[in-house]
């Protein structure tokens, strides 16, 4: 990890582009198992393809994973997929502790900006992807806190989420606690693949505006993962 | 010229959406003014305006999206149509074009090649599509630039809106400029800006399209678009360790150092051996336009493209001849690994990054300035703690593009919400 670290450090001094970073944080907890996580794990390494296929997203976008399955996990750090190898692979398992999870994207996240600053480096306004099928059973404490510091960002425009529910059982009225100025979407059946391919090219769009533009994402193409 | 510098653009009808009613699509039959017909054929490219279409012409057709039509764009259209003026690489329309209802759907333009100015900004990218240039091409690059934004200034036409994805680059001396249906032309505005090439005087502007701008105020996104060129991929603003570029341009902290002057947040990495191999006149020139007080700094004082285009020629000479590699010949790549070498200085390699450097230095530290900065920063790494949230917020908040100031972002959902 030090020398991805390094790594991710001297990439900003030698690639000056403005960065998009976005934290995907994904519920892996036993629930997920079967179908969920398959379906997951194919949308996630076909978002990593696609972001890798886009010569500006791939010098531009910044990727970090962070799952929610027994406990919070950092798949991946906040870095261009030309510093990461492959997708991480995910397995189900154990409870919802959404709320680490969170605080633990937030933190990464504060911790990027930190150097991102240090290095003189641009970058647009965060996204983080909550994806959860479940209610969360961590730490109540956590989950409100991290609840607050995510509301507290998007209030201050510092932060943008999409917060999607997978399946019946998906807590949406946690979710919406996430996401103060709008309400959360639920995803279409196991249509991950809908979904990361559309995350993909609206990622693609937002690194090839510049800094100030307004990005015009695809409307239509929501129509294809979520349930309106 | 100073008394059009800050009239508003009252004087002209406020723009209206112009309503179609017909999706254009391949294969419709689209007719000018002077009645000749145009088919579409496919579609080579898609934006936020609209689409470009091949035709059964040697030209390409822009349709707008069916809401993204006004009448100040037919009329703009119209203006540089009137203006009978031609700058080769310059993608002005060539005819209005109507659908079979006789609505206003777009226009026909020439042919584009080549790469955004954006991949030249990433150092990879720039390697892979364009191995085999050099500080010259880039130069020369420049004067391409430079003289067709001369032409158009000359004929009172303000680009407005010069960011990296409006210019392509097919070779040094073959540039073309598009979307220039957003310039600024007989007293329509440019709708449409971003604030990296936008001029202190204008930052706290509302709207983009609220206001006519100035050579002055354009001279700015023209210096602007000249650095991230020299120092390639940098803006003149970002800095290390300080405020967003908007309140950087605001204040005019520019980062890059004159002689002993600094203000010591030149980003870190190797932009700092970029600007030290510019040639003095260039980083005068620099210097001046972009830190307050500077004696090329404000809107009436900037450089135009006359007096840029005299430096770079001046720089291109010095290039060509090989005058100043002589002097380094380092200077004449793209991206040069060291600061340039200074008369007088003894260089002996590096024991660890092999690279020339002072002799002083070796002997005071074993290593050299860069090898010992890396050190540093290495250490900083290790002890590097996550900062708690601060007012910082990002170099730049998301604005939308007509609106100069932070707005609230506009993310997926707002777009639902507007919809459903």
């Amino acid at each position: 990890m030090k020398n991805d670290n390094l790594l991710n450090l001297e990439d900003l001094e030698n690639n000056p582009s403005s960065r998009v970073p976005v934290c995907l944080v994904l519920d892996t907890s036993g629930s997920m198992e079967g179908d969920s996580i398959n379906e997951l794990n194919e949308g996630v390494r076909l978002f990593y393809d696609a972001v890798r296929s886009d010569e500006t997203a791939l010098y531009a976008a910044e990727i970090s994973v962070v799952t929610f399955g027994g406990h919070a996990s950092c798949q991946a750090g906040f870095s261009t997929l030309e510093h990461q190898s492959e997708a991480p692979q995910f397995y189900a398992g154990g409870g919802t502790p959404m709320g680490e999870a969170m605080n633990m994207a937030l933190d990464m996240l504060e911790k990027r900006k930190g150097e991102y600053k240090a290095s003189g480096v641009d970058y647009y306004q965060p996204w983080i992807v909550l994806m959860t099928d479940g209610m969360p059973n961590g730490s109540p404490a956590e989950l409100s806190r991290s609840i607050q510091r995510t509301c507290d960002m998007i209030n201050d425009r510092k932060l943008t989420i999409f917060p999607i529910g997978i399946g019946e059982d998906a807590d949406m009225d946690v979710l919406a606690r996430f996401s103060p100025k709008r309400s959360p979407l639920k995803l279409q059946g196991l249509n991950f693949k809908e979904f990361f391919a559309w995350l993909s090219k609206s990622v693609s769009k937002v690194s090839q505006s510049t800094p100030g533009d307004k990005v015009q994402l695809d409307v239509d193409g929501i129509k294809g993962w979520a349930e309106l | 010229m100073k008394a059009a510098l800050n009239k508003t653009a009252q004087s002209i009808v406020p723009d209206r959406n112009l309503p179609v009613s017909l999706v254009a699509k391949p294969g419709h039959v689209l007719h000018m003014q002077n009645g000749q017909y145009v088919t579409l054929g496919t579609i080579l490219g898609q934006g936020g305006e609209g689409s470009v279409f091949k035709t059964n012409t040697p030209y390409v057709a822009k349709i707008y999206r069916p809401e993204k039509t006004t009448s100040h764009k037919m009329a703009k259209i119209q203006a540089l149509l009137d203006k009978r003026i031609d700058c080769p690489g310059v993608c002005f329309p060539k005819a209005i074009l109507y659908n079979s209802r006789n609505e206003f759907v777009g226009y026909l333009m020439g042919m584009v090649e080549g790469e955004k100015v954006r991949s030249l900004y990433m150092k990879p990218l720039f390697l892979k599509k364009f191995p085999s240039w050099k500080k010259r091409d880039l130069v020369e690059l420049c004067i391409t630039i430079l003289k067709k934004i001369g032409y158009l200034h000359k004929n009172g036409i303000i680009l407005g809106d010069i960011n990296p994805d409006n210019i392509l680059v097919k070779s040094p001396k073959d540039v073309y400029f598009v979307d220039c249906d957003s310039y600024q032309v007989d007293g329509y505005p440019c709708p449409v800006g971003t604030i990296p090439f936008t001029p202190p005087e204008l930052q706290k502007k509302v709207h983009y399209g609220s206001y006519l701008r100035t050579v002055g105020n354009e001279n700015f996104a023209v210096a602007v678009l000249l650095f991230s060129l020299m120092v390639t991929g940098q803006m003149p603003y970002n800095q290390k360790d300080g405020e967003g570029a908007q309140a950087n341009i605001i204040n005019m902290d520019f980062s890059y150092p004159l002689g002993d002057v600094s203000n010591k947040k030149t980003p870190a990495g190797p932009w700092r051996f970029l600007w030290s191999h510019l040639p003095r006149f260039m980083k005068e020139a620099f210097y001046n336009t972009f830190s307050k007080g500077g004696c090329y700094s404000t809107e009436s004082t900037r450089l135009n493209s006359y007096d840029w285009l005299k430096k770079f020629n001046e720089y291109l000479r010095l290039l060509d001849s090989g005058k100043y590699g002589a002097q380094d010949k380092m200077s004449e790549e793209v991206y040069p690994t060291r600061f340039k070498k200074q008369k007088g200085v003894v260089y002996v390699k590096c024991p660890q990054c092999n690279e020339d450097t002072d002799e002083k230095y070796i002997k005071e530290r074993g290593i050299c300035m860069e090898c010992q900065r890396k050190m540093r920063s290495r250490r900083h790494q290790k002890s590097f703690e996550p900062r708690k949230s601060s007012g910082y917020q990002g170099t730049f908040g998301r604005t939308t593009r007509t609106v100069s100031r932070a707005t609230p972002q506009l993310g997926l959902l707002d777009i639902l919400n507007w919809i459903f």
